[in-house]
């Protein structure tokens, strides 16, 4: 009887549009509130985001470093960690990764501009995962807490030891080497298919790979996983060093292909809307993609909301906090929801 | 440089940074000893920096007034996520923290050149290196070690208390059931409360001399909050003494950085979580707790 | 007394296909302590539960109205982090100050008429489970309401204990005209202490009758039935033992019982049962013999060897659990996932990086579902949807499939309706005569009956074998002693 899973289904899409709706229902009263023309703005995000040549490399440009660190959120999460400051480590990877790549010429720079980010990345969160399995501190409250602490680390570092003379009003760590740098066209660079084989990989491993069964078994109930004779703590420490990774290499990326360089300027919040693109995704590795995208939409479409309506420049970030308040407000129904479908349709 | 004007601008920048940590700490020791964790707190309190900004146009007390009442209503709608069946508290924290924080820098876009009446202040005359200065001590921040002694007594000494406590036990939910009570509206209550105490902070951070809003403000205040109540164990008395030392530490780097100009402050600001993170990761494990 | 009796009709509950209680019907007369007899699972606190307001009846009425009832359940309900003192003032209404030296005084009067001496301001956690449950009894007279219920009070008392308690009891019915409901597995213990005894047995009422009207005679056979001495179907003899034992327990102490010590031998084809009154260790036991808790002392050895580490189903080592679903098995994964688990983790690294073969796993789950005749969708359904027997059946089938040579199983039975529980004893029976041990930790002495040839008593963390012959009186000789 496929009755079943097709109640999920329509749980989910039920779910999903009604989050869209209250969402938009949000935006429309904020915007109506704040003085913004409440209905022509949907326009300006449509075209701003998916409207033209330009409007859609901004999508993906944005997109590019959220499909790194929403995985970074979407994988522990498989696992039942709730690590959420993939910021921090998105930041002090940028710095390491900035700071190994300035003084070495030659092919090996690139490697290692990738390498120091992904390494400081995933010692970074590393710890959280040391501090949940060891001492049980629970992931989100330590992931939030180095969040901070990386990013005042990033500028204590950048304006004192690290500072490149040569930038003023916002510091910087000098530029990396010519050789560390990827090339990019017009903001899109080799992220973007790195960040989709990620996705993919990680796809592959989770639904498709023994391992990826261990990792979906804890996540759905640890008790049954030590049963099965898992290591749950060494797999917690395990997905936070590995979101730590993922993270670090949206950060190297960033520095290596974008900003040549680092510095507190670059936390502009991809790590927190890789918990939106997680949270979107609902544990599909592969709809991380979709995700990411549609976040990098609102990116983008915010953008062009500042530059054409005057909205405020937090105009992508409120649309995407009302989304995400939505999507764990309507969240709440899953369940009982398809549970009720179920039943209604039996008795059809 | 005197070691004198050192701590004069310790005392002033402990009476700055100080209170709003104090009086949300305050406000969430409620909260977690009636067993919720509200990391939404993170953006409930810039949000009511905002409301603080836009209503203290009207006159300070009405800020405030707009602060705690949109306080206690984003925390009670925190609550009222929670108590659904199949919610998750940390992940309905996130949402609040992602969204409220989003909120607040939409919202208060532009509110930075608007002129706020500032709170009443109790004027603090110091003689230093030969000249006297001014410092404010807040209103708030007395009301808010009222607050602290008054929920130190009452968590004892009154039947709220006792309920509130029994709240946040295991087993509480049946204990209460069993004398009529419910554990979801008592928790309602208590994070409600807790988001009240919240909008003080917001509305010291907003309306204290020289007020405004700027993005970032309140940054760290919710998340340092619960963790110091957490550390604290949600007793009041304790949970002030703490945010008053991590006060302090941030206080300190300020006053290094004016007094001597050395770096560092970023360091300072943060060296509060760095702190909290060391004390729960060589604590002993405390089973049930998030 | 002259008030009109609390009359209970017609209560029903299930829970899922079990029936709890098949429609009983009482009358508590107030001023009287009335004795509530039965063997676990009778259906006892779950009648307890419904006056209460703890619980939903599914049919009838109670009578009374939660708020003029008051429960001390099995296991205790005191706060832990709350002093003796506080557990007795949040107890009673009221938000505003309390007024201490009023509780005070009441408390303390309570408690020196249950013969406890505690200090008001200890944390109700750190009293000794005796004391606890003493301080319970007592908040429960102070609070005064007209229906007193006490499930098993008498479990972790003394006999002087005991006695204080009850005497305290009786002259509150005579004083204040309260209805006590005393729940208890011991003929003996309530035979002296009430004047009405009522039996369950099997969720139904056996014998409602004044003390001096009933015989022991009488209430042992409404309690256990007539079928009870004889087993229904006995077990296979044991085989004659050869090779090393299938798992030994060595000198084993479980966590909170540091003093007792277990050592066990079971060998293929034999089928053992633990029993004893739950509390006594069980939980423990089979925690560390399913691997997932190290003894705090002592050994556990499977073929003569430390068990290795890793999933103990790859060695041959079935287990059920208690609770299965909760334990062993993901709600939000499919039937074919869960039902393949065994066989879908461990390995290190190079096996982690296998591909899953989805389509065969998938395959084997249904041909599972249909061989188990599962009343279910299909393979890909999840498993939280299924009914609660439907999912013990199918983690039954998952452990005792493959070449299982030892089987542990803490209560298989508890929940099961007849026909599940005849299937479960003829999946035993196969596994036994397809060269496996058993061994069950279980309460119901009816199918300890027809599955186990060897019984072993656990008392206190100590495990001491019943003889073969006449086990079942000497456990109740034992556990009445």
């Amino acid at each position: 009887m496929p009755g079943q899973r097709r109640a999920r289904r329509l749980e989910t899409a039920a779910i999903a549009a009604a989050a869209s709706l209250l969402a938009l229902l949000g935006w429309l009263l904020v915007a109506a509130v704040t003085g913004l023309p409440a209905f022509a703005s949907l326009g300006v995000l449509l075209r701003g985001s998916f409207g033209s040549g330009f409007a859609l490399r901004q999508t993906f440009e944005a997109a590019t470093p959220l499909l790194l660190t929403g995985l970074a959120v979407a994988l522990p999460a498989r696992a039942g960690l709730l690590v959420i400051g993939a910021e921090g480590a998105f930041v002090i990877s940028a710095l390491a990764a900035a700071v190994a790549a300035a003084w070495l010429d030659g092919w090996a720079a690139l490697p290692l501009l990738l390498g120091a980010g992904v390494l400081a990345g995933a010692a970074w969160l590393g710890i959280c995962g040391w501090l949940k399995s060891a001492r049980g501190v629970h992931e989100a409250v330590s992931s939030l807490l180095l969040a901070y602490v990386a990013v005042a680390l990033v500028s204590h570092l950048v304006e004192g030891v690290l500072r490149d003379p040569a930038s003023f009003d916002r510091p910087t760590t000098a530029p990396i080497s010519v050789d560390a740098q990827l090339g990019s066209w017009e903001g899109l660079h080799a992220g973007l298919p790195l960040g989709l084989l990620a996705c993919l990989l990680a796809y592959a491993a989770v639904s498709h790979s023994r391992w990826g069964f261990g990792l979906r078994l804890a996540g759905a109930n640890p008790a049954a996983a030590r049963f099965a004779g898992i290591d749950v703590g060494r797999l917690t420490i395990a997905m936070c060093v590995l979101s730590g990774a993922l993270a670090g290499l949206a950060g190297a990326l960033q520095v290596g292909a974008v900003a040549h360089s680092a510095g507190p300027a670059l936390a502009l919040g991809y790590g927190y809307a890789g918990i939106l693109v997680a949270m979107i995704a609902r544990g599909d590795m592969r709809a991380v993609i979709a995700a990411a995208v549609l976040v990098g939409a609102l990116e983008a479409g915010g953008g062009a909301l500042q530059r054409e309506l005057g909205a405020p420049a937090a105009s992508a970030k409120m649309m995407e906090g009302l989304l995400f308040i939505a999507i764990v407000v309507c969240g709440c129904a899953r369940g009982p929801l398809a549970r009720w479908l179920l039943a209604r349709e039996a008795r059809r | 440089m005197s070691f004198e004007l050192l701590a004069l601008a310790l005392l002033g920048g402990l009476l700055r940074i100080g209170p709003p940590l104090i009086c949300a700490a305050v406000g969430d020791c409620l909260t977690q000893r009636a067993g919720r964790f509200n990391l939404g707190l993170e953006g409930v309190v810039p949000c009511t920096a905002v409301l603080a900004a836009l209503g203290g146009q009207h006159g300070a007390g009405i800020g405030v007034l707009a602060a705690v009442a949109g306080g206690a209503a984003l925390a009670g709608l925190h609550a009222l996520c929670c108590s659904l069946p199949r919610s998750n508290e940390i992940a309905v924290g996130i949402a609040f923290l992602v969204g409220g924080t989003a909120l607040a820098r939409f919202v208060g876009d532009g509110q930075l050149a608007v002129a706020h009446p500032s709170l009443p202040q109790i004027d603090l005359v110091v003689e230093a290196a030969g000249r006297s200065h001014v410092l404010g001590l807040s209103w708030l921040l007395l009301a808010a070690l009222a607050a602290a002694v008054l929920i130190h007594w009452g968590l004892r000494a009154t039947g709220a208390g006792l309920l509130l406590r029994a709240a946040g036990q295991p087993g509480g939910a049946a204990a209460l059931a069993a004398s009529g009570r419910s554990q979801t509206l008592l928790q309602l209550a208590a994070t409600s409360a807790g988001g009240a105490f919240a909008g003080l902070a917001g509305a010291h951070l907003a309306l204290f001399h020289p007020g405004g809003w700027s993005d970032g403000l309140g940054a760290g205040v919710g998340i340092g909050a619960v963790t110091i109540v957490f550390i604290a164990r949600a007793r009041p008395l304790v949970a002030v003494l703490l945010a008053a030392g991590f006060a302090a530490i941030v206080a300190f780097g300020l006053a290094l950085q004016v007094a001597l100009g050395t770096g560092g402050y970023h360091l300072f600001s943060v060296l509060p979580f760095i702190l909290a993170l060391l004390v729960m990761g060589t604590a002993r494990r405390r089973p049930g707790r998030a | 007394m002259t008030a009109a009796p609390i009359s209970v009709r017609e209560l029903a509950k299930a829970y899922g296909a079990t029936a709890a209680l098949r429609g009983v019907s009482f009358d508590f007369a107030p001023g009287r302590i009335h004795g509530l007899l039965g063997e676990n699972g009778a259906g006892k606190s779950t009648l307890l539960r419904i006056l209460a307001g703890a619980e939903r009846a599914d049919k009838g009425t109670a009578g009374v109205a939660p708020a003029d009832v008051i429960l001390a359940p099995q296991h205790g309900s005191l706060l832990a982090e709350l002093t003796v003192l506080e557990n007795f003032a949040v107890a009673r209404p009221g938000l505003g100050r309390v007024a201490w030296r009023t509780v005070a005084a009441q408390a303390a009067a309570r408690l020196a008429e249950l013969g406890v001496k505690v200090d008001l301001d200890a944390p109700a956690g750190r009293l000794d489970p005796a004391v606890a449950r003493l301080v319970e009894y007592a908040r429960a007279l102070w609070l005064d309401r007209p229906l007193v219920l006490l499930d098993e009070p008498a479990a972790l008392l003394n006999q002087p204990q005991a006695q204080q308690l009850f005497a305290a009891l009786r002259r509150q019915a005579a004083a204040r005209g309260t209805a006590f409901v005393v729940s208890s597995h011991r003929i003996d213990e309530l035979r002296a202490a009430a004047a009405e005894l009522h039996v369950l047995r099997a969720g139904a009422v056996t014998l409602s009758r004044p003390r001096d009207e009933a015989s022991n005679a009488d209430l042992a056979a409404a309690m256990f039935g007539t079928a009870a001495t004889p087993p229904a179907r006995p077990a296979a003899p044991a085989p004659a033992r050869a090779g090393p034992p299938v798992l030994a327990v060595r000198g084993l102490a479980l966590a909170g019982q540091p003093q007792a010590r277990i050592d066990l031998e079971l060998f293929a084809g034999e089928a053992a049962a633990i029993v004893g009154m739950a509390g006594n260790g069980q939980r423990e036991l089979m925690d560390v013999l399913c691997g997932l808790a190290p003894p705090a002392a002592g050994a556990v050895e499977l073929y003569g060897a430390p068990p290795p580490p890793g999933d103990l189903k790859h060695h041959g080592v079935g287990r059920l659990p208690s609770d299965p679903a909760a334990a062993a098995a993901a709600a939000s994964m499919t039937v074919a996932e869960n039902a393949a688990m065994h066989e879908h983790v461990g390995g290190g690294w190079r096996r982690g990086l296998q591909r899953l073969a989805w389509r065969d796993c998938e395959a084997r789950a249904a041909a599972l579902i249909a061989a188990e005749r599962l009343a279910i969708g299909g393979a890909r359904d999840e498993f939280g949807w299924l009914s609660g027997g439907n999912q013990r059946k199918l983690l039954l089938a998952r452990e005792c499939g493959g070449d299982t040579r030892l089987l542990l199983a803490r209560n298989p039975e508890a929940g099961l309706d007849l026909q599940a529980v005849a299937a479960l004893r003829d999946r035993l029976a196969a596994a036994r005569a397809a060269g496996a041990a058993v061994l069950l930790i279980a309460e119901d002495l009816d199918f300890v009956a027809q599955a186990a040839d060897r019984v072993l008593l656990l008392e206190r963390g100590g495990l001491a074998e019943l003889p073969a012959a006449n086990w079942r009186e000497e456990f109740h000789r034992r556990v009445n002693a």
